[in-house]
């Protein structure tokens, strides 16, 4: 008996296209509302910790006799003017490399920022261990009509310069923080 | 006389078209990846005042939404309202203090403490500092004086993250 021809001939095999839409439904919600949650501009800040008011911060009691020993003073104060930058202490001027005007004269009419970096990476090294009180200490001080862009730029270079590891006493942990920790405002007040 | 109907016209046949939507996914399957990079949780810290350009900052710190100041180059704003004029406050030369600014913190220092006595809410001394690049130091001097007499001591200056090459 013959056999009867395979049917597989006449079956069509028809073509499924993927239905698309549901995706497109997905997609059309989630764009916008992704649009309106992103941030194409990316916001930071420097951080400025000023001196509270409130008397000196001195943990010695009334009842302690011996006075406390008084550690030395540095006051390092960075000073921004139209002809550059000019990094001073208590007692010197650090002069610029032809000898007067500012430490880190202008460039080509912009600031010396690799040059301001260069210079407090050196003063941070040389003042390291040397057991002055306020080493972490810089005061930024400009002329009045100095742009806050270029402030910021130099508070920029102070935080980054340097680090300093501290130990977290509760996880043991190392962290490192920027060397000059505090910074502040001043004003040139000339006699 | 009638035409004859056209006979090339009738036995053409009619495809149904399809929509592609492949190459449309592919876009829309890019979009959402970037979407997705830049997506940001926090929601805006700020309201940025007209023609106000933030100064640019390498230093990367994530900022948290607190109480803000703006500065711009015509105004200063206090929780987005105007409280005092820049010509005004360039002109105050015997003072490093801006009086209208001073009286905001000050109430502002006590609803805090009063937060903190009873409810134990911390009173962090903070504030947002968002200023315009081109302001002179001697306003931006002015309001950092102000801020720590009034209590607020810790000081977040706010800028646009910047790469060292567009800065320097």
């Amino acid at each position: 008996m013959a056999f009867k021809p395979s049917e597989r001939r006449s079956i069509k095999i028809e073509s499924t296209e993927l239905d698309l839409r549901p995706i497109m439904n997905m997609m059309c919600i989630l764009i916008p509302l992704l649009l309106s949650c992103s941030q194409f501009v990316k916001s930071t800040y420097i951080e400025l910790n000023l001196p509270t008011s409130g008397g000196s911060s001195s943990s010695q009691s009334p009842d302690d006799k011996e006075p406390p020993k008084e550690k030395p003073k540095i006051g390092l104060k960075l000073v921004v003017t139209e002809k550059g930058f000019t990094i001073a202490g208590n007692s010197i001027v650090l002069s610029g490399a032809e000898g007067g005007g500012p430490t880190l004269p202008k460039i080509n009419g912009k600031y010396d920022f690799d040059g301001l970096d260069k210079k407090l990476k050196d003063i941070v090294k040389t003042i390291t261990g040397k057991g002055f009180e306020d080493e972490r200490t810089l005061i930024l001080t400009a002329e009045d009509a100095i742009e806050y862009q270029s402030i910021a730029s130099a508070m920029d270079i102070i935080t980054a310069c340097a680090t300093k590891k501290f130990t977290d006493e509760a996880t043991k942990a190392s962290i490192l923080q920027p060397w000059f920790g505090q910074i502040g405002f001043g004003k040139i007040i000339l006699n | 006389m009638a035409f004859k109907p056209s006979a090339v016209k009738k036995r053409k046949n009619k495809e149904e078209g399809t929509l592609n939507m492949n190459s449309m996914m592919d876009i829309l399957t890019i979009m959402l990846l970037f979407l997705l990079m830049n997506f940001s949780t926090s929601g805006a810290l700020s309201t940025k005042a007209d023609g106000m350009t933030p100064p640019k900052i390498i230093t990367k710190n994530k900022p948290k939404k607190m109480l803000v100041i703006n500065v711009s180059t015509a105004h200063i704003f206090f929780k987005k309202e105007e409280i005092a004029d820049i010509d005004q406050v360039v002109a105050q030369k015997k003072s490093f203090i801006i009086q209208a600014l001073a009286e905001k913190l000050e109430e502002e220092k006590n609803r805090s403490e009063d937060l903190e006595s009873k409810f134990g809410i911390e009173f962090k001394r903070e504030v947002i500092v968002v200023a315009d690049g081109r302001i002179p130091f001697d306003v931006m001097l002015k309001v950092v004086v102000t801020c720590g007499r009034n209590g607020f001591s810790n000081l977040k200056m706010l800028g646009n993250l910047a790469n060292k090459q567009d800065v320097m």
